[in-house]
């Protein structure tokens, strides 16, 4: 019974190692048209719980494998220690390019200048990080604009007074307050628009449908709720649903998912900034083939413009981007 | 009484356990020390390291930016004319030709007459065609930080940093060329400016384009 | 030599069995598996799970549990990365203490000592389940560093206390050192001194342990003591590491710890496992994790892959138990 067990022993080494060829071979793509790469490519991704992230991670690594290259992604799950392993890993097994949407704007510099330092060009995607002598590239969503624009069609629609919440991302982000930032730039003018709560729901949207619960047991009377990112949005809205409050209160998300697009068509929520996933990942993904083909001199940060969805222009957009 | 005497019986060997514990501490304490200790400043913050990095300032940089390039920049605007003529034919292909920083804006110059107020914005007439000029604020967006094509995120050190520039360039807007316009700027009066615009990539009803002021001039 | 060591035995030959398979396969499958480069890099790795997981063996071999070590990881590495960015102001007596390396490392590891010796007092005090006790801790602890962070990373903690995760001493890295200090230091505490055939003793039947005159409740308090401490040490390789101090920093590793004890050989019910048997797991744990990395699985079949292992390892362990009861 004892020597017996060694057998499963034996079992789930091989049945790690077919999974592992099974699973492997998926990464290979054609290599047919004249200037493709070859090589490999990895896609740091800081967390695939997100669906918005997930479109941006599965973009940059169809982008990569249609230019050549053999890709694979690796989610950090929001953990800087994980990303961290992630940049060992491929620096040891030889990875030739990173595309790159990190978990912190401060703790993944250090990641990145290990990269760098192992001669592996790293390209930032969506999410700066602070630095601006580590990463070959950054190609970063203009997260700020994005809320302005936003902000003005805030006041545009809810009026110069009234009352209002808004509901944060992760406090440790700096889009969370890029966006809170760009958003309060105009808001903020116009002193009869009082903001009643401010509380972080974490990008999450079961959380934001519990905060925003909370909110409207406090605050009964507001008039409308700024949600950091689309998935809050959603939750926001399904607590004013269930309260009977969604006609009253005016719902504004961020990002440009793909039901909150719907559900602006459908007259749910006022409007959301669109973000262009597959763009950033399509530019850092060509960037990165630019780079290995001997180009040099990227600018450090490129903004991709965000765009505001609304009921007028809605009928433009579809999933993370235009129609 | 028994108890004092039975610790006083066994009181050498704990005192020499526990003094040589006291003293490695002292030793390692000398050695490696944990902290020092600062008395605080006025103002009842400690000290502040040494290595902290400089901190930017984004009000110092806009009055260094208005004053060294964006004043003797300003000739330089395109001719508001050209650019209505060039727009009217294709919004598209003007934005290619013309727009600065990735084609989203542009800086022009010209006059017009006023031919109407609408709220913080007046109506100019530039050849017969319509484009608006923020005459009153707030001032919002990156219009101005961004229009002048002078400026880009790499001069800085990140993104935090470029919008404060902008927050900080749009007041500069308001409260040095703004407030003497709505007192100023009334129907039938010839505005010659220079300032920047959205590249649209359609044409609107309306204006044509909607200008924020870098510097106004206002005449009969 | 009794049944028991040699189940030990056993039980470590198929550990080791497990991971000579493993990375005899992956050399096989990917040539940059056996280089000097990816040993080191393997090896980093485990070193903050190994941290956790020898104070997570102590504990579970007592008959205990703690889900508490990440979070108390996350505290530590955020009190060590505040005193040393911003040190210590003490406004009643109009002084700040400016904290250096050292005294950054020392708070972490008394901060992490501090909160597993509450674990202990609560569990053997008020006789609270050390997963309910365990529980409250981590919820403690994850508040206490938003509070002390504000829910901010803490970063730029200048170059000394950096060499501590990324220095190397002799061509090994220092996260790797310690790692194995601490290894070496357990393994002879548990096999050989009092403390350890206690720990045993205590896990394996502790009534009869208490009615043999041992002090039950002091042993259970200085194992949490020591996992928080240890857990503490986990927290300065990552937030040295990193350069950084996320508030969220080990979220979820008392899973992987326990995963590693369990895929050791340690068994959940106590009084059984041994620290080698951990560091056996952690290994196994860390030379998957590359190798499904350096084959280029995606990481959803990671996860899956991950937890077939896990289950199968406590199906072994159970599958021998019963063997020896027969």
């Amino acid at each position: 019974m004892k020597r017996l067990a060694s057998i499963p022993t034996l079992i789930t080494s091989l049945f790690a190692v077919c999974t592992l060829l099974l699973s492997g071979c998926s990464g290979d793509g054609s290599s047919d048209s004249a200037s493709s790469g070859s090589g490999r490519v990895a896609v740091v991704v800081s967390t695939l719980n997100n669906p918005w992230f997930v479109v941006l991670a599965e973009t940059a690594r169809d982008k990569a494998v249609e230019l050549g290259y053999e890709a694979t992604i690796f989610d950090s799950q929001n953990d800087p220690a994980k990303e961290s392993v992630h940049f060992d890993n491929l620096i040891a097994s030889g990875y030739d390019a990173v595309l790159f949407n990190c978990t912190d704007a401060e703790g993944s510099i250090a990641n990145v200048r290990r990269a760098k330092d192992a001669g592996v060009p790293v390209f930032c995607m969506d999410r700066e990080i602070t630095a601006n002598d580590v990463a070959v590239s950054q190609i970063l969503s203009d997260n700020y604009s994005g809320c302005v624009a936003l902000g003005e069609y805030f006041v545009e629609t809810v009026g110069e007074e009234g009352e209002y919440a808004e509901i944060l991302g992760i406090i440790a982000d700096t889009n969370t307050w890029n966006r809170s930032k760009g958003f309060h730039s105009v808001v903020d003018r116009f002193p009869d628009l009082k903001m009643v709560a401010q509380q972080s729901a974490n990008f999450d949207r079961a959380k934001a449908l519990e905060v925003m619960e909370s909110i409207l047991q406090a605050n009964p009377n507001i008039d409308a709720v700024f949600c950091g990112n689309d998935a809050m949005a959603m939750g926001a809205y399904q607590a004013l649903l269930a309260a009977g409050k969604a006609d009253e209160v005016k719902v504004f998300g961020f990002d440009g998912a793909d039901d909150v697009v719907k559900s602006i068509a459908d007259g749910k929520i006022t409007a959301t900034g669109m973000q262009f996933p597959k763009r950033m990942a399509q530019k850092a993904a060509e960037s990165a083939h630019e780079y290995l083909n001997g180009k040099r001199g990227f600018e450090q940060r490129i903004l991709v413009p965000v765009e505001l969805v609304t009921e007028e222009n809605v009928s433009n957009y579809g999933d993370s981007g235009r129609k | 009484m028994t108890s004092s005497a039975h610790s006083s019986a066994l009181f050498s060997s704990p005192a020499i356990r526990w003094g040589g514990v006291a003293l490695l501490v002292v030793v390692f304490w000398i050695v490696f020390p944990p902290f020092r200790i600062v008395s605080l400043d006025e103002s009842g913050k400690a000290p502040a390291k040494g290595d902290e990095s400089e901190v930017f300032d984004p009000a110092g940089f806009v009055d260094r930016f208005w004053e060294d390039r964006l004043e003797p920049n300003l000739g330089e605007a395109m001719k508001v004319e050209e650019l209505l003529a060039a727009l009217v034919v294709d919004p598209l292909e003007a934005r290619k030709r013309y727009g600065l920083y990735d084609s989203r804006y542009y800086f022009a110059q010209g006059s017009g007459d006023v031919v109407e107020i609408k709220g913080r914005k007046a109506m100019l007439e530039v050849e017969g065609r319509i484009i608006s000029l923020l005459i009153a604020s707030p001032v919002f967006g990156n219009t101005v930080r961004d229009g002048t094509g002078l400026l880009s995120v790499n001069d800085f050190s990140g993104l935090e940093a470029f919008n404060a520039v902008s927050a900080v360039l749009n007041t500069k807007v308001e409260t040095e060329v703004m407030p003497s316009l709505q007192e100023s700027v009334k129907v039938g009066a010839t505005v010659s400016f220079v300032g920047c615009a959205k590249a649209p990539e359609t044409l609107g009803e309306g204006a044509l384009l909607e200008f924020v002021p870098l510097q106004v001039e206002v005449s009969r | 030599m009794n049944s028991a060591t040699l189940s030990e035995n056993l039980n470590r030959f198929r550990s080791l069995l497990a991971l000579g398979l493993m990375v005899i396969a992956l050399s096989f499958l990917s040539e940059q598996f056996l280089t000097p480069e990816n040993g080191f890099n393997i090896l980093r790795q485990i070193s903050v799970n190994l941290c956790l997981s020898i104070g997570m063996t102590l504990v579970i071999v007592s008959g205990g549990i703690d889900l508490s070590v990440g979070a108390i990881l996350g505290l530590a590495g955020a009190v060590a990365a505040g005193l040393l960015k911003n040190g210590l102001v003490l406004p009643p007596l109009g002084v700040a203490l400016v904290f250096t390396t050292t005294g950054a490392i020392l708070a972490a590891v008394l901060v992490g000592g501090a909160a597993g010796w509450i674990n202990g007092f609560v569990i053997t005090r008020f006789r609270i389940p050390p997963f309910v006790a365990t529980l409250g801790m981590l919820s403690i602890a994850r508040g206490l560093t938003m509070l002390w962070t504000g829910g901010f990373p803490v970063t730029g903690l200048g170059e000394s206390f950096g060499k501590l995760g990324t220095g190397a001493f002799i061509g090994v890295p220092m996260p790797v050192w310690i790692m194995l200090v601490l290894a070496g230091i357990f393994v002879v505490v548990t096999k050989k001194a009092r403390f350890g055939r206690h720990l045993y003793a205590v896990g394996g039947n502790e009534r009869a342990a208490r009615l043999t005159g041992l002090r039950v409740n002091r042993i259970k308090v200085a194992v949490y003591t020591l996992a928080g401490a240890l857990a503490g040490v986990a927290g300065l390789i990552v937030t040295s590491r990193l350069d950084s101090a996320q508030p969220n920093a080990g979220l979820g590793y008392e899973l992987d710890s326990i995963a590693a004890v369990v895929i050791g050989g340690t068994s959940l019910s106590g009084g059984r496992g041994t620290v080698m048997g951990t560091v056996l797991g952690c290994l196994i744990i860390g030379v998957l994790n590359n190798g499904l990395f350096l084959l280029n699985v995606s990481p959803f079949w990671q996860q899956v892959i991950k937890g077939g292992v896990i289950l199968l390892a406590v199906a072994i362990d159970k599958m021998n138990t019963k063997g020896e009861d027969e």
